[in-house]
């Protein structure tokens, strides 16, 4: 491969070095001023390299939780304390990471990362056009979440995590077992249908996270781990487990469609799989 | 390589990179010093960005573009029962055998490498020299390559062509998510998982998926034999 030949800029030669005359004054003024510079360049840096300060995470205590859809003799699962992102990552925090990593781009992901559609609401690759930059970024597919938060420097919640943060109102730690609260989201859900408005408009939820309900679906790191057979020595019919057996007979409590729900929703995508209402946010 | 914007920094930033850039200037101290000062932090950012891209999953090792669809695109690193590190894209050339297990598993695993060792032995002689065979673990937190070696040893599957794999989390998740493997702890250090073999063919895409135990090896016979025939 041959590189073109360039020239270098023209630069001027570095300048002269200041006259000894006001050595002694300069000096301590060069002191003080490197000192000031030091004390500036090293908060600038300090809080460039925290890039999670783009938005807050929220402490979510360790819970006990079992799994919507136990596997046989399954009992509850311990979920350690963890971090959260107070609400879903947002356009204009997702154009912030494509800005910076070109090849998350729209036209530059191979379709095996993401389905054709990736950022299909913006206007161009780092051009939002009129999507909110304050509302969820969605039509993002697992591997550009997990990637988003990878680069800054955290991961996609588990399902049990995400779970136990969801299932807080804003009083009690966990209002699942509450039929006026199942009635409340199954009702949120039912409004996701089109673009979805801003992030941290109403009250957070008891642990300081908000819209784990109201805004749109959120991928997780472990989506498809949610109907996975209980026997490893059974095989085949595997789709149909999963859709019929599992939604009918393997439920801890059928009669929380809104939990059915997102695991039906979550069992049902694919690494790939992009769309409208389904967004994500990081944890640590 | 020009630093990348960041348009939604917070505005303290640029204040703060504002006032050290007039400390600079009002600073007017011997150059030398002060690139002395500056290059290390700048260079730190660019060398940070410059590692983010050389690991990145669509970073290609190889001159001939890779299909969109290929696995080869995710460059996560494995490390083989042998100990040696292994990217997928490493495999690329040949039909792959793939198929994911995990060491402690008594029931099905056995019998699922067993169906890869039928299917392997199955192929025409020519299609099988090839012929490379992939097992990856998802047991990523017990699985080290010793284990795996061991397991190896035990199940009588060494082979210079079979390389028995485990990776991190992420990488091991979107693995089993591309070629259609749920697994999910049991408790007690047992997953419950897919019993899926698939084959890859020489760009790295899935072009056929066994799934179950004990199932006839000719359907993915024929899978490797037509990914080998050039031009296919």
């Amino acid at each position: 491969m041959t590189v073109p030949m360039r020239t270098k800029p023209c630069r001027r030669s570095s300048p002269g070095r200041p006259g000894r005359r006001h050595a002694g004054r300069a000096r301590r003024s060069a002191a003080v001023l490197a000192t000031l510079r030091t004390t500036l360049l090293g908060l600038a840096l300090a809080v460039l390299a925290a890039p999670a300060a783009a938005q807050s995470l929220v402490e979510i205590p360790a819970a006990s939780y079992l799994p919507f859809y136990p596997v046989a003799g399954e009992g509850a699962h311990q979920v350690p304390a963890f971090e959260l992102q107070a609400h879903p990552v947002t356009n204009a925090d997702y154009l912030a990471f494509v800005e910076a990593r070109p090849e998350w781009r729209q036209g530059a992901v191979p379709e095996v990362f993401a389905d054709p559609g990736y950022l299909r609401h913006w206007a161009g690759p780092t051009d939002l056009g009129d999507a909110d930059p304050d509302a969820p970024v969605t039509s993002v597919s697992w591997f550009a979440a997990g990637a988003y938060c990878q680069a800054q420097g955290l991961r996609l919640p588990l399902e049990n995590e995400w779970e136990v943060a969801a299932r807080a109102d804003a009083e009690r730690a966990d209002a699942s077992d509450d039929p006026e609260r199942r009635a409340e989201l199954l009702a949120a859900y039912s409004r996701r249908n089109g673009p979805p408005g801003p992030v941290a408009q109403g009250a957070p939820n008891r642990f300081g996270a908000h819209d784990l309900h109201g805004l749109v679906w959120e991928w997780v790191e472990d989506p498809w781990s949610g109907l996975a057979q209980g026997d490893s020595r059974n095989s085949g019919d595997r789709d149909v487990a999963r859709v019929c057996g599992g939604a009918s007979l393997g439920a801890r409590d059928r009669s929380d469609y809104a939990a059915f729900l997102r695991y039906a929703v979550r069992t049902g995508l694919g690494p790939a799989s992009l769309n409208g209402s389904l967004g994500f946010r990081c944890a640590r | 390589m020009p630093t990348p914007k960041r348009a939604s920094r917070p505005t303290i930033v640029h204040a703060l990179l504002v006032l050290a850039t007039l400390a600079w200037t009002v600073g007017c101290g011997p150059p030398g010093g002060d690139v002395a000062e500056a290059a290390p932090a700048e260079l730190l950012h660019v060398d940070a960005q410059a590692a983010e891209h050389a690991d990145h999953p669509t970073a290609l090792a190889s001159d001939a573009p890779l299909p969109g669809a290929s696995l080869y695109h995710l460059t996560a690193d494995w490390t083989d029962h042998r100990g040696e590190a292994l990217r997928l894209e490493d495999l690329r050339g040949g039909p792959v055998i793939v198929t994911m297990i995990y060491a402690s598993c008594e029931t099905a695993c056995p019998i699922l490498v067993g169906d890869v060792q039928r299917l392997y032995e199955a192929l025409p002689e020519a299609a099988r020299a090839d012929t490379q065979v992939l097992v990856v673990s998802f047991d990523h937190e017990r699985d080290a390559p010793e284990r795996l070696a061991a397991y190896v040893a035990s199940s009588g599957a060494e082979h210079p062509a079979w390389r028995f794999a485990v990776g991190d989390a992420h990488a091991t998740r979107g693995l089993a998510a591309l070629l259609g493997v749920r697994y999910r702890p049991a408790g007690d250090g047992m997953f419950s998982h897919t019993n899926l073999i698939a084959v890859l063919d020489p760009a790295g895409v899935v072009v056929h998926r066994t799934e179950g135990l004990g199932r006839p090896v000719q359907p993915a016979v024929d899978a490797v034999v037509a990914a080998t025939v050039p031009g296919s």
